[in-house]
């Protein structure tokens, strides 16, 4: 009798507890979000994270330290007088690599799906645009490992160096992925191109020259500047064609938010550079900036900020150039100065000036635009574009460097090309906002110092300059 | 008519009273035609002792009392009848022959319900019709006049002559001064003793060596007193007070003797929630259970609060799990932010009025039964029943509550809107220029351009010179708040038959807010819980409540939105009305309209100006919700047999959240600049079964046990469909739908989930000779959320052991009570739903600071990784908890203590691991965390008084809790709410939720460094600043009663916790806090923060501070702009957030008296006046409660940054029963 209880006991007791197991399995799926996708919808979630990237709150970040900003209130003043701690740059660091991730995924499922070719071209471009970046705002960073958690949970950090090499390396694999006849994306799935093989071939070559310049390497940087977008028309850009709700331009949707008013860039080195009415207006008499500057900022109630005005750069619908014709044609001036001399590296830059004549860079205005070239003349002595204590070659190098000051206004690119050339005899005399020292980098965000085992050794600090321009 | 007296212990119901009794409720209309009133009948033997005489009514009642028998009659045959009230002690309450004596000689006789053995019916005997017949009762009771004299001889038998030496004798009074007759006297040590006569006379010969007296008597407190000699000794005795024993509700829903537990727990009777005047059950908890602590997040009408019991043990939210009626039940607060509004917890649904008790299951052998949801505790509600045999109660009770604001910020009103001593019309702040300073009059005004139309038509133009020097702190503050009220009526009946009964309830709760507009709370709940029992075997019974709650509450916090934000920092001399209208550019413009003019834009030139206008927050936002909420449970017992009980019990928690937010156009932000409406809907369904057997076995005599197999299925769905426009077609329309939107402005989103638990579970009580108890439970559950990897159940058991040991130990005469009691357990976390799997999402890409990028906007849409890695390996964390106390009563239970300690340690605590993000995730659900808690609970209850018209009791409960997050890997810090400058987290090391925050840069020494103008500077890495976890939480109880009158005190206080004052910190920034207003006079030339030199004997606006370096000038610079700001280190922001209060005091006066019932029908009236909040001591914070939580029920405690203002109230209370 003991034993059939205890038997009938025990039945009850494991019946029950499969059947408890059986009740509530299946049910963890969850019903609100897929847990598969297609390489298309991916390229197009890559792409508009690298643009939400490039063209925002990093951008802000870096022009208040580059003397594009001014920080007046809340988090922009606190950066703007270098308070600046780890953890305020956790979110920059986090999106660079989502982007770097986004491409590893999209190259792991196109060749699940048998779809290797131009789409994986396209995303190498684009891991390889955000690396570099991180590289140079960040000096060593991980690179090989990134965004592979399920094989690396601690990515360990490569040499800037590395990086540099790894991201030229990178954009060679995707000039050949681009060469494939194969492998296009869907309509519409890249912002960019919708696929033109052509073009992102152009962008590539574009970004090995700006990279290769990162490290000095001009010959490379010049080779590459050539095969890259030497054509208004091949310029890569974000466009953000609606003005609807979270799809136009950041800048227009910043100035339209809460933090409007806490930046400003009224009383900044780069106002007072550019404005007609600054103090150190760079206008001559071949040179009149005032399209220019009214297109890049607009001033209401005393305050100056973008222009987000409908034909403002910055506008709901301006599209936000991630490599332009004029950088090209900047890099190829500054490189050619190397390999060829004064003559050559004048005429890329008064090729640039030629295209601006034309009004095409502040939205086809002609109105308060001038741009003659300039002659050889011009830079030395009494001439207009001479600086004392410049040669009249450093002073044309000082020009170039200047005009990439200004093409790159609310870039981040700006903050990297100051870093490269401040402490050339010809690079600009940026002031700094507080004390005597500028900021040479972005810090470890504390996530990272938080989490990965793997950190650096040694913590650089905000005014540590990174390896390559040490 | 008649009337049916049943008293006490009617715990079982049997067929043949039920017949009996209607035999005589049939019976007795004729009996009053035919019987006359008024026969009086004496009994000679009573006559002939000197008997105290006493109606028969009086006498039946006595031994109804006296003895605890139930006894029934019908007064009308009984009236006139008088008996001997000695007869009581005289047969040594044997209510057979008491009764036998006194209905001897009368109409009437009585016998025994058969098969019971604590009934009896006094009816009217046959002899009335017939001959002399004897009472039909018991034989074994009956008693002869021979056997009564010997009884009565053998009770007063002293001891042996021969040993007496001397004879005392006295008088025993009551504390009221009324003698006592019957009182046991015996002589300590010795046999035998005497009683008291009627007079309350005794007499008793003392052996030679007695040294005391006991005087003891039913219904009074035992008293020992020492003869010293004396020949005379007059002894006062005092009642005992009702002290029946403690029942507790256990997890499943049982009631269970406190005195047999082996855990703590505590209980909250209803009336204390009801008396607390809260409105909300659970602010009505505050202060009265030692280990449980309440944050109130603000006076917000209908606003929900923070339960934390024994502390926090576990990271994804500490809630304990609410059970009603045996069925858990939804608490959740969902869409609370730092932001946006304080929203309820949903036991707030639960009308305060219907809940017969709460009993706290603090620790986790008490929980045990619940497994995976027990970690946090359980709170077991218990609604009100009606009685069985019980006539109609009808409760009405009404209360109307005066509401005032409880504190007001300090704010400066010497210097006016501007910065750097300049005025500044459109200045953030105020540091501009001092306002005595001014030229006074009429501002000047450039009346030629642009200006703003206010909609009464006023006209504001710029201000070129500001000449007023109107202060308009108090207007703008009357502009905004008002005194609130709430009018809170309740109404039940409840009552029952000999099988069913009935409790059935109404209330209505109507708030209006202290903030004048949209600040609102309605609550209405309809209950009907009833029972029947059908046959002997089978009873049914269905609790069912419905709630339909309606509010509106003002946006707070963080968010530019909120109330306080932009009210606090509004300039002392800007004035705030006329808040909305047009802006023209100039005269003859097109208006633009929908424009909002506030203190950064005194034209309403701005689209967006940063911060609402407070006037605009209240009158041009709406945030409501309507809940409708469905409750009900029914349960099925049957007793197959003698040892064996099934048990059936189901439940149905469903509930629909339908809320809408609506912010008019030109309200601040970038979208809802453009007006914007949310709607949305949130539908909760839980269904809640169990099946237990229960088995009582007989083992052998001694050994009593009791054991029971449960099966429990749980099942949560929810499903949240919501929408939203922005750009309305009218923004003036008072529409509030999609269609004033147009197309291409819609937001859509939904979201579903659906999740399970199965458990088989099984305790085991074991009683061994009543003085020790031993209980064994155990439960197999299985949970939709563990992963596919991990073990498919989980076994969570408990051991409960509880010592009775003043039944075995030879103890003082004061201690009247002893268990020691011991317990371990196992209880856990379920895992959240959906994490064990990677996904996709569409991206919403944020930028920082600024806008968004919403990816199905560009190219076909897009989806990307989630974040967040899935693992399949997630399992429940365990919680195994130590518990050992003390429960110990003294002086005839006057005194009672109970303490307590714990000790437990989560393991495997479920977090979101961050990872390093350069992995391309931020973040992976895991088993990996570990938090320890140990502390003390001490809970001391002293009758200081105990008298029939005096009582006075005084209660202390206190506790301490430690916690520590012993292990975070791969964490320095988790993040787990609060602002973007300071937050609450888990850091190993530290007690979770410490405050986390930007820190003074500090060398090796810990000394500050300084920069080279001697101010201290930040460090780029933050770390733990504060840590709001009070160190320990007491609180005194007392309750007074005079006659009719009452006093009800709870006073609470919590030690050692800090607050970041985040409000005082903005204000610092803005030039609106106090010491901002200081002007200072440099004494030698001083550095300020911005390298200029305020030169000797200069005046200036701000304080002089020595960091270390020398004395150094705070000014505008250092607080607005240098570290000393908001932005600067959060750490000078940390204050000591220790507070005490009176929580409540409450005078009432009760109406009961015969008298008042006879003339007005009623039972009683009371009449209450409670102060709640009434007086708040904060040790250091100003300008808030600094209970006042911003993060509502999450985890985080101890931020405030522009919170909803708590109140302080003043309620009457009506309450009438019939």
């Amino acid at each position: 009798m003991k034993k059939l209880v205890y038997i009938s006991w025990m039945t009850i007791v494991i019946g029950f507890t499969t059947a408890c197991s059986k009740i509530v399995g299946g049910l963890n799926d969850n019903p609100n979000q897929p847990s598969a996708t297609s390489p298309d919808l991916l390229l197009t979630g890559l792409q508009l994270g690298a643009v939400t990237l490039h063209s925002g709150e990093m951008t802000r970040d870096a022009g208040l330290l580059n003397g594009y900003f001014r920080g007046t209130d809340r988090q922009y003043l606190t950066l703007y007088n270098y308070t600046i701690i780890n953890a305020d740059f956790s979110g920059h660091w986090a999106d660079c690599y989502r982007v770097v991730r986004n491409a590893i995924v999209l190259e792991e499922l196109a060749k699940a799906d048998n779809r290797e070719g131009i789409i994986v071209g396209i995303s190498k471009v684009m891991a390889a645009h955000t690396f570099g970046t991180t590289a140079a705002l960040w000096g060593d960073v991980p690179f090989t490992e990134a965004g592979r958690y399920v094989e690396y949970s601690n990515p360990k950090y490569d040499s800037q160096q590395d990086v540099y090499a790894g991201v030229q390396n990178m954009l060679d694999e995707a000039i050949t992925a681009l060469q494939s006849p194969v492998g296009r994306p869907v309509a519409n799935a890249d912002l960019f191109f919708d696929g033109d093989p052509a073009k992102w071939i152009k962008v590539a070559h574009s970004l090995k020259a700006r990279f290769y310049l990162h490290v000095g390497d001009y010959e490379k940087a010049f080779d590459h500047g050539l095969l890259g977008i030497m054509a208004p028309a091949d310029v890569w850009q974000a466009d953000f064609f609606m003005n609807e709700l979270n799809a136009q331009n950041l800048y227009e949707q910043f100035y339209r938010g809460n933090r409007a008013f806490d930046m400003e860039t009224s009383g900044t080195y780069f106002f007072e550079f550019l404005s007609p009415t600054g103090s150190a207006y760079r206008g001559d008499t071949k040179t009149n900036e005032t399209a220019r500057f009214n297109y890049l900022v607009t001033t209401t109630g005393g305050r100056s900020i973008n222009n987000i005005t409908a034909n403002g750069a910055f506008g709901p619908t301006a599209p936000y150039k991630l490599f332009s014709y004029e950088e090209n044609l900047l890099i190829l001036a500054e490189a050619a100065y190397y390999l060829d001399g004064f003559t050559e590296s004048l005429n890329f830059l008064n090729t640039l000036r030629a295209y601006y004549r034309t009004g095409a860079h502040v939205n086809g205005t002609t109105t308060g635009v001038q741009y003659d070239d300039y002659v050889a003349s011009d830079f030395v002595g009494s001439g207009m574009a001479a600086v004392s204590g410049l040669s009249q070659d450093q002073a044309l190098l000082r020009k170039i460097l200047e005009e990439k000051y200004i093409l790159f206004y609310s870039h981040i690119e700006g903050f990297i090309d100051m870093r490269r050339t401040m402490d050339e005899v010809y690079g600009l005399p940026l002031p700094p906002n507080v004390g005597t020292r500028l900021p040479q980098r972005f810090l470890y965000p504390q996530t990272e110092l938080d989490r990965n085992i793997n950190k650096p050794a040694v913590i650089p600090s905000l005014y540590d300059k990174t390896p390559v321009n040490q | 008519m008649y009337k049916i007296r049943q008293l006490m212990f009617f715990n079982h119901m049997y067929k043949p009273l039920g017949l009996v009794l209607l035999f005589y409720i049939m019976g007795i209309g004729q009996t009053q035609a035919t019987y006359p009133n008024g026969i009086s009948v004496t009994l000679s033997e009573q006559k002939k002792n000197g008997a105290t005489l006493i109606s028969l009514q009086k006498g039946l009642e006595l031994l109804i009392k006296e003895t605890r028998t139930g006894i029934i009659y019908e007064p009308g045959i009984i009236k006139g009848i008088q008996v001997n009230q000695q007869a009581i002690v005289q047969y040594n309450y044997s209510t057979e022959r008491i009764l036998n004596a006194w209905l001897k000689n009368s109409p009437l006789t009585f016998n025994k319900i058969s098969g019971s053995t604590n009934y009896i019916i006094v009816r009217r005997s046959e002899r009335d019709a017939q001959a002399e017949v004897r009472p039909k009762i018991d034989q074994r009771a009956a008693v002869s006049k021979d056997e009564e004299v010997s009884n009565m001889q053998k009770t007063t038998v002293s001891p042996s002559p021969t040993l007496q030496d001397r004879i005392v004798e006295g008088r025993v009074v009551s504390s009221d001064g009324q003698t006592v007759s019957g009182v046991s006297v015996s002589i300590e040590g010795f046999g035998g003793g005497t009683v008291t006569d009627a007079q309350g006379r005794y007499r008793i010969a003392l052996p030679e060596a007695a040294q005391r007296l006991i005087f003891s008597n039913l219904g009074y407190e035992r008293h020992v007193e020492t003869i010293n000699g004396r020949r005379t000794i007059e002894i006062t005795l005092y009642p005992v007070a009702k002290q029946i024993e403690e029942v507790v509700v256990d997890a499943l829903g049982f009631e269970r003797k406190a005195d047999a537990l082996g855990y703590s727990t505590s209980q909250i009777g209803g009336g204390q929630i009801a008396s607390s005047m809260e409105g909300s059950v659970i602010n009505g908890m505050a202060g009265k259970a030692s280990g449980v602590r309440i944050s109130r997040t603000s006076g917000d009408p209908g606003a929900g609060s923070h339960i934390q019991i024994r502390g926090a043990s576990t990271i994804g939210g500490i809630q304990p799990l609410i059970v009603l009626d045996g069925i858990p039940i939804d608490n959740s607060s969902s869409g609370n932010s730092t932001e946006g509004v304080n929203q309820q917890s949903r036991l707030n649904d639960i009308n305060p009025d219907d809940i017969e008790s709460m009993d706290i299951l603090k620790g986790a052998a008490a929980a045990a039964l619940w497994g995976s949801r027990a970690s946090n505790g359980v709170i077991v509600i218990t609604t009100k029943k009606g009685k069985a045999n019980d006539k109609l109660n009808i409760s009405f009770k009404s209360s109307y509550s005066y509401d005032q604001i409880l504190e007001r910020h300090p704010l400066q009103s010497t210097f006016g809107q501007g910065n750097a001593g300049i005025y500044n019309s459109t200045s953030q702040q105020a540091w501009g220029d001092l306002i005595a300073d001014r030229f006074g009059g009429s501002d000047v005004i450039d009346n030629t351009g642009a200006f703003f139309r206010a909609a009464n038509g006023n006209i504001y133009y710029p201000v070129v010179e500001k000449r007023d020097q109107t202060i308009y702190h108090d207007s703008n503050f009357d502009q905004v708040f008002q005194n609130g009220y709430f009018l809170d009526n309740s109404l039940s009946l409840s009552g029952g038959d000999s099988r069913a009964t009935y409790f059935v309830s109404l209330s209505d709760f109507k708030q209006d807010g202290i903030i004048r507009n949209n600040s609102d709370y309605r609550r209405t709940t309809f209950r009907v819980n009833a029972s029947r029992k059908f046959g002997e075997k089978i009873s049914l019974s269905t609790n069912t409540a419905y709630t339909l709650s309606n509010s509106n509450r003002i946006r707070k916090g963080n968010s530019s939105s909120g109330l306080y934000l932009g009210m606090l920092r509004t300039p002392p001399d800007f004035n705030i009305l006329d808040y909305e209208g047009e802006y023209y550019t100039g005269a003859g413009a097109t208006p633009q309209r929908n424009r909002q003019r506030g203190s950064r834009s005194p034209i309403g030139a701005l689209a967006n100006p940063g911060w609402n206008n407070p006037l605009w927050t209240i009158h041009n936002q709406e945030n409501f919700s309507r809940v409708n909420r469905f409750i009900s449970s029914f349960q099925f017992n049957a007793k197959a047999t003698d040892w064996m009980e099934v048990m059936l019990r189901s439940g149905v928690d469903t509930y629909i959240d339908e809320r809408n937010a609506y912010f008019a156009t030109g309200s601040v932000g970038q979208l809802q600049s453009l007006g914007r409406y949310d709607e949305s809907k949130e539908m909760d369904y839980e269904i809640n079964a169990d099946a237990i057997t229960i088995f009582r076995p007989k083992l052998y005599a001694g050994l009593h046990s009791e054991m029971l197999v449960g099966f429990n299925f749980n099942q949560r769905s929810n499903q949240d469909i919501s929408g939203m426009i922005t750009g309305f077609i009218d923004p003036d329309s008072p529409l509030r739908n999609f269609v004033n939107g147009r197309a291409g402005s819609y937001g859509l989103s939904n979201n579903r989930t659906l999740r399970r638990n199965a458990a088989l579970y099984s305790s085991v009580d074991l009683n061994y000779q009543d003085y020790l108890f031993l209980m064994l439970t155990g439960r197999f559950e299985s949970a939709s959320t563990f992963g596919e990897l991990a073990k498919s159940s989980f076994f969570f058991p408990s051991a409960t052991l509880a010592w009775q040991f003043h039944r075995n130990l030879e103890l003082p005469d004061y201690f009247s009570f002893g268990k020691l009691r011991a317990s371990f357990a196992m209880v856990g976390v379920e895992p959240v739903m959906y994490r064990t799997i990677s996904q996709f999402s569409a991206p919403t890409y944020s930028d920082s600071n600024g806008g968004n990028l919403e990816s199905s906007w560009f190219g076909n849409g897009a989806f990307v990784p989630a974040n967040r890695v899935g693992n399949p390996y997630l399992r429940p964390e365990i919680k195994t908890e130590f518990e050992t106390g003390l429960d110990m009563r003294f002086i005839s239970n006057r005194l009672r203590t109970s303490f307590t300690y714990y000790n437990n340690k989560t393991t495997d605590v479920l977090f979101d691991v961050p990872i390093p993000s350069s992995s391309g995730y931020t973040n992976m659900q895991d088993n990996a965390g570990e938090i320890k808690n140990w502390g003390v609970e001490l809970d001391v209850n002293y009758d200081v008084v105990r008298k029939n018209d005096f009582t006075w009791t005084l209660g202390v409960l206190w506790d301490h809790n430690r916690n520590v997050v012993s292990r975070l890997p791969d964490a320095e810090s988790l993040n787990l709410d609060g602002l973007s400058g300071v937050s609450g987290r888990a850091v190993q090391g530290y007690q979770l939720g410490v405050l986390w925050g930007k820190k003074w840069l500090r060398d090796a020494n810990n000394a500050l460094v300084l920069d080279v103008n001697g101010f201290p500077q930040v460090a780029e890495a933050q770390g733990v600043i504060g840590d709001p976890n009070p160190a320990w939480r007491g609180s005194a109880l007392t309750t007074l009663r005079y006659k009719n009158f009452a006093m009800d005190v709870v006073i609470e206080t919590m030690q050692g916790g800090n607050i970041f004052a985040g409000t005082y910190a903005s204000l610092l920034q803005y030039g609106m806090a106090p010491e901002t207003a200081n002007i200072s006079v440099a004494p030698y030339d001083m550095m300020a923060w911005n390298g200029q030199v305020v030169t000797q004997g200069t005046e200036f606006r701000g304080n002089i501070e020595d960091f270390g370096a020398g004395p150094v000038a705070l000014d505008e610079s250092w607080y607005r702009q240098g570290p000393g700001s908001y932005a600067g280190a959060s750490e000078q922001f940390i204050q000591d957030a220790s507070w005490t209060r009176i929580q409540q005091l409450t005078l009432s006066y009760s109406l009961q008296s015969e008298k008042f019932r006879n003339m007005t029908k009623l039972q009683g009236v009371e009449l209450a006046l409670t102060g709640r909040n009434l007086f708040v001591w904060a040790k250091e914070f100003r300008g808030n409660d600094p209970n006042s939580n911003l993060s509502g029920i999450g985890t985080v405690r101890g931020i405030d940054y522009f919170n909803n203002p708590a109140t302080r109230s003043y309620v009457f209370t009506l309450k009438l029963t019939y």
